[in-house]
């Protein structure tokens, strides 16, 4: 588990070489940079929740299915998927979120282009002073959906992070 | 056609050998049972028939054709698992049929043949339930009936029924028995309950450390164990030994007697000792006699007898029955 000790490390130890790469590969102010940049920081936690989910499908059943004889397309599709889709939905809603509230990487890395909706609720802090209005609606507009959907999926979630914890 | 031929398996996991050597054959439509305490390595040898474990060495026959490198599908065999293996996701009817869609099989051909399976197995009114609806026997059930759709040349059972109680294990004990007996396909079933394996079996093969100790018909076993550990193994309650003056007076290491050989009285007898524990089974009585210069023997007499714990009982080995091994365990002619 040595990936998910990379998430424990400061984001802003690494900023100043993420910021040279991404400008230097054209990255900066881009869709392109800040999605793989995303994928990429909530790589170790996608990595973990699948791993714990995972291993807990017993390793008869796919022994069986090659004893049924199923190939290993079919070992995947058949029986590893189908079990899998509630591990990896949590996962998804989990990336999701993070994705979402992410505000460091989408700061230091995006301008008019490429930013999303954190980037867009810290532009309302200038200067010239705080638009609250503005910054409320904004901030409103930015935790609904995710509040909506993590309450309709809550407990997909709390399974998900959990699963494999107690046998 | 179902007969397998093991010529000099051996099998080692990171350097540790697990089965030294093994040379084993089984005819087409016998049922064979492995049978040993746990870690004998009698899994081990069923996953290296069925495949899902590589052989270090030798080579698996099946039918007279080399199997060794054949892939699990590939070997015309169907494995019946200790934990079901069932796919949860999946209907009673899907299961069943996985195997026959996994071939090709035609629709109308798997749906015959499904339903033909669950008919046999009483299983058709469960056919659109999933096996978290099931009970154990049915999910049991299901497993068997995913093996006999394949129509294969031999199953293989893993201790299918060690997660059962008491009850069922002696119903499924049974359909098992009369499934081998209309189906008439080689059976291999793994167990470490010697009962299972002196009712099932046409032979039996008992495994310690992976080796083969023995291999013969329950009743050879029973009669004429080769050595101690099988003589201890087979028969419950297991083989009364006794070593000390009393086995020298036989000129062995180590005597032999079993519980049913030993017969007991209140009045006379050749050994003398106060009852320990009488179990009164009903159609048995049990008694653990600790004998003075002998040791803790156990004494088995039909129906109900009237010692109880703390009084006088006189027991009587039949000295026809009496097994003699010698100072390495090796039973004495």
């Amino acid at each position: 588990m040595w990936m998910l000790s990379t998430k424990m490390m400061p984001p802003v130890g690494v900023l100043v070489p993420i910021y040279l790469l991404f400008r230097d590969w054209g990255l900066l102010n881009t869709l392109t940079g800040l999605t793989g940049l995303m994928m990429l920081v909530n790589l170790p936690i996608v990595v973990w929740m699948l791993y714990t989910y995972f291993k807990e499908i017993p390793p008869d059943i796919l022994e069986a299915a090659r004893m049924d004889g199923a190939r290993l397309f079919n070992e995947i599709a058949h029986v590893l998927a189908p079990l899998a889709v509630p591990g990896i939905a949590s996962t998804m809603l989990l990336n999701i979120i993070l994705a979402w509230n992410e505000a460091f990487w989408t700061l230091n890395l995006s301008a008019a282009s490429a930013a999303p909706l954190s980037a867009f609720i810290a532009s309302y802090s200038s200067p010239e002073g705080l638009f609250w209005a503005k910054l409320s609606a904004a901030s409103t507009m930015a935790i609904a959906p995710i509040l909506i959907l993590g309450w309709f999926s809550q407990r997909q979630l709390v399974r998900g992070l959990t699963f494999g914890a107690v046998k | 056609m179902g007969a397998i031929r093991l010529e000099q398996v051996t099998k080692s996991f990171d350097g540790t050998v697990v089965i030294p050597c093994v040379d084993l054959e089984m005819a087409d439509g016998e049922f064979v049972v492995f049978v040993g305490p746990s870690g004998c390595g009698k899994s081990t040898l069923l996953r290296l028939i069925a495949g899902l474990e590589d052989v270090t060495s030798g080579r698996v026959v099946i039918d007279g054709a080399d199997a060794t490198r054949l892939r699990p599908a590939q070997r015309g065999l169907a494995m019946v698992f200790q934990s079901y293996a069932l796919y949860p996701h999946m209907t009673v009817y899907k299961n069943i049929a996985f195997p026959l869609r996994m071939a090709g099989g035609e629709p109308a051909v798997i749906d015959r043949k499904v339903r033909a399976a669950a008919q046999t197995l009483n299983l058709t009114e469960y056919l659109n339930h999933k096996p978290g609806q099931l009970s154990g026997g049915q999910r049991q059930r299901v497993a068997i009936g995913r093996a006999i759709v394949r129509e294969p040349k031999a199953f293989l059972f893993d201790e299918p029924l060690s997660n059962l109680d008491a009850a069922l294990r002696v119903n499924m004990r049974l359909e098992i028995t009369e499934l081998h007996q209309s189906l008439k396909t080689t059976m291999i079933y793994v167990t470490h309950d010697q009962i299972e394996a002196m009712t099932m079996a046409d032979r039996i093969v008992v495994l310690r450390a992976g080796n083969v100790e023995q291999v013969g018909s329950p009743l050879d076993l029973y009669r004429a164990p080769r050595n101690l550990f099988v003589a201890g193994f087979i028969g419950s309650p297991q083989m009364n030994l006794i070593q000390g003056v009393e086995a020298e007076n036989h000129g062995a290491k180590t005597i032999g007697v079993r519980p049913e050989h030993v017969r007991a009285s209140q009045d006379a007898g050749d050994w003398v000792g106060t009852v320990s524990i009488a179990e009164h089974l009903g159609s048995d009585t049990i008694l653990h006699v600790p004998v003075e210069g002998v040791g803790m023997i156990k004494a088995r007499v039909e129906g109900e007898f009237a010692l109880r714990h703390g009084q006088k009982a006189y027991l009587t080995p039949d000295p026809t029955k009496i097994h003699r091994f010698d100072a390495d365990g090796k039973t004495m002619s």
